[in-house]
């Protein structure tokens, strides 16, 4: 941290959301390391939400900030920075699901040797093994889905949040999340741990 | 059934939670900050992608991309490993890990660790005790590290071997082949740059670390022997090391001997901001609180208005319970960053200690305010719950 911070100090750093936002428009030196101050955990939260315990997940949070850099210039609203900051998280991640589909649909073609990985992610714990279940089941589901579903209740958000972050109107994203819990249902009732939780049909 | 979900999603996201600590989030930011400067280094890449276009019309890219697409995986007795499974050598012999991009990572006997991150991108290794010697394949886009306790050794195409003994705090690093970076604990900046030959001491209880040139006995080397004793010896070249040089190589008791030797009142009057930030370091660290606070308030006033007096406030802040557990100077220090940066980088940690030193005052009034302002700007704050019992003697959450 300290060998970051003693170059961040050679610039001086912004003071508030609307000091950060004109740092974004003029692309300033360590606007980087002042976004992942400032959003760091947050960027973290709703990748880890939207992911699930996943071994990649620094690499991710490192395409986040990637593609917060290059799309900075396009800030004009400090009010909206965050919301533009999570926006770019949510697509980040979709593209990343989506990603890994073709990723896995071209080593059942080839015969690839595959291991789950679940680095990070210590065996035994009631909580993780919960975790591990329902990302699991979510992994089958159509990403838009599984990204409303979990911006919904596992990110804990309204409707509405849910449908800017996703870039949709309320109306479909409600569509979404019905169909994700109709879907989540149906997988869950094959595993008691799960049934149990949401009521299973 | 939407209050099943709701449930669910919120025993999931305490579960998820807990993961990110503030190392990994450091480790996130410099990464980004590389990436910042590599990015600014553009005609390079834009060679190396007129190249890359060269080579797939040569046809190597397919190949490569094959390779590529094949998960990263590593076996250990022959069998496929997951990561996240903890690891540990029987006594009587090593355990090697072999990875599939031909790196291998032995596990000397009795030593217990665990491959904890293995994508194509980043291989991270935790080792929880006992010595590691490693050969790591260099790979340009590939990053491997090895965490000890609260050290972190950086690597790239290297052979080496590190031994961690939690119990003491003691780390030991030799390089045989290439370069390695170690940071953490208390080893300052950007830590120490080992190279070929070379191996770190480092105390953590003594916060301590020297290196010397010779490496240690390894198993499949024929580097010369250890030195007879466990005494860290700093070489001594022929002039006498600066007390920079000292404080960079984590040797702050004797960075912070060669500052006094040199007049340490003097030195703080002429020193630029960031060598009055690493002489500050290295008092705070050789347990010289006293002179710590000089040097920190050199920074401010020699240098008022900046963001670096700022942040002198706020480890001044975080330096007064070492000074004779002084909390009311704490508070007064937090108050004065805040009031300087309240948006900055340690805004929510300076706003979470000034509660806390407030309380630990008897500052009942005080405490609230500053415990209502905590909860205003940090709700879900690593310091929310000490807010909150700051609030309910007088007015219950």
């Amino acid at each position: 941290v300290k060998g970051v911070l003693d170059r961040r100090l050679r610039v001086v750093a912004p003071r508030d959301e609307d000091d950060l936002a004109r740092l974004a428009l003029r692309g300033g030196p360590g606007l980087g390391v002042f976004l992942h101050d400032r959003f760091g955990r947050a960027v973290n939260r709703i990748v880890g939400r939207l992911l699930g315990p996943d071994p990649e997940h620094d690499d991710v949070v490192h395409e986040v900030f990637v593609a917060l850099l290059a799309g900075a210039q396009r800030v004009r609203d400090p009010q909206a920075l965050e919301g533009w900051v999570l926006s770019v998280a949510v697509n980040t991640v979709r593209t990343e699901i989506r990603r890994r589909r073709v990723r896995r649909l071209f080593h059942v073609l080839v015969g690839a040797e595959e291991i789950e990985a679940i680095a990070g992610v210590d065996e035994g714990s009631e909580g993780r093994d919960l975790a591990r279940s329902v990302y699991a089941l979510l992994a089958r589901m159509p990403t838009d889905e599984r990204i409303a579903f979990a911006l919904r209740y596992v990110d804990e958000r309204p409707l509405a949040e849910v449908a800017d972050l996703c870039g949709c109107s309320l109306a479909t994203v409600k569509r979404r999340i019905a169909r994700a819990e109709e879907r989540f249902a149906r997988h869950a009732a094959k595993d008691p741990g799960l049934a149990a939780r949401v009521g299973g049909r | 059934m939407m209050a099943g979900f709701e449930e669910l999603g919120r025993d999931v996201r305490r579960a998820l939670d807990a993961e990110v600590d503030d190392g990994r989030l450091a480790r996130q930011q410099e990464r980004i900050a590389r990436a910042v400067a590599a990015r600014r280094r553009g005609p390079v890449v834009v060679r190396l992608a007129l190249a890359a276009a060269l080579l797939a019309a040569a046809g190597l890219v397919v190949p490569r991309f094959l390779d590529r697409a094949a998960p990263p995986s590593f076996r250990a007795d022959g069998r496929l490993r997951r990561p996240g499974q903890w690891l540990e050598a029987p006594r009587a012999r090593a355990l090697p890990l072999r990875f599939s991009d031909g790196s291998v990572v032995r596990l000397e006997g009795g030593a217990r660790g665990r491959v904890s991150v293995l994508t194509r991108r980043e291989t991270r290794i935790l080792v929880e005790s006992g010595v590691v010697a490693a050969d790591v394949r260099h790979r340009p886009d590939a990053r491997w590290a090895f965490e000890a306790g609260p050290f972190e050794v950086r690597v790239v195409g290297t052979a080496l071997s590190i031994e961690w003994d939690p119990d003491r705090g003691h780390l030991e690093v030799s390089v045989r082949r290439g370069e390695v970076q170690v940071t953490g604990g208390h080893l300052v900046g950007t830590g120490v740059t080992l190279r070929a030959g070379r191996t770190l001491f480092a105390d953590l209880a003594a916060e301590s670390a020297a290196v010397a040139p010779a490496a240690p006995v390894l198993p499949e080397s024929t580097a010369s022997p250890a030195p007879a004793t466990a005494a860290p010896a700093v070489p001594r070249a022929p002039a006498a090391p600066s007390w920079k040089t000292l404080a960079l190589a984590g040797d702050h008791r004797g960075a912070l001997a060669e500052a006094e030797r040199q007049g340490f009142e003097t030195l703080i009057e002429r020193l630029g901001q960031e060598d009055l930030n690493l002489v500050a370091d290295s008092a705070r660290l050789a347990r010289n609180g006293r002179r710590a606070q000089q040097a920190l308030g050199a920074v401010r006033r020699r240098f008022p208005g900046t963001h670096m007096a700022a942040m002198a406030a706020f480890r001044l802040g975080r330096l007064a319970p070492d000074l004779a557990g002084r909390p009311a100077d704490a508070a007064h220090w937090f108050r004065i960053y805040l009031a300087e940066e309240p948006s900055g980088s340690f805004a929510a940690e300076a706003r979470g200690r000034l509660v806390e030193a407030l309380v630990r005052i008897g500052d009942r009034a005080g405490a609230d305010t500053a415990a209502r302002d905590y909860l205003a700007h940090h709700p879900d704050g690593a310091y929310a719950d000490l807010a909150r019992s700051a609030l309910e003697p007088t007015a219950p959450p």
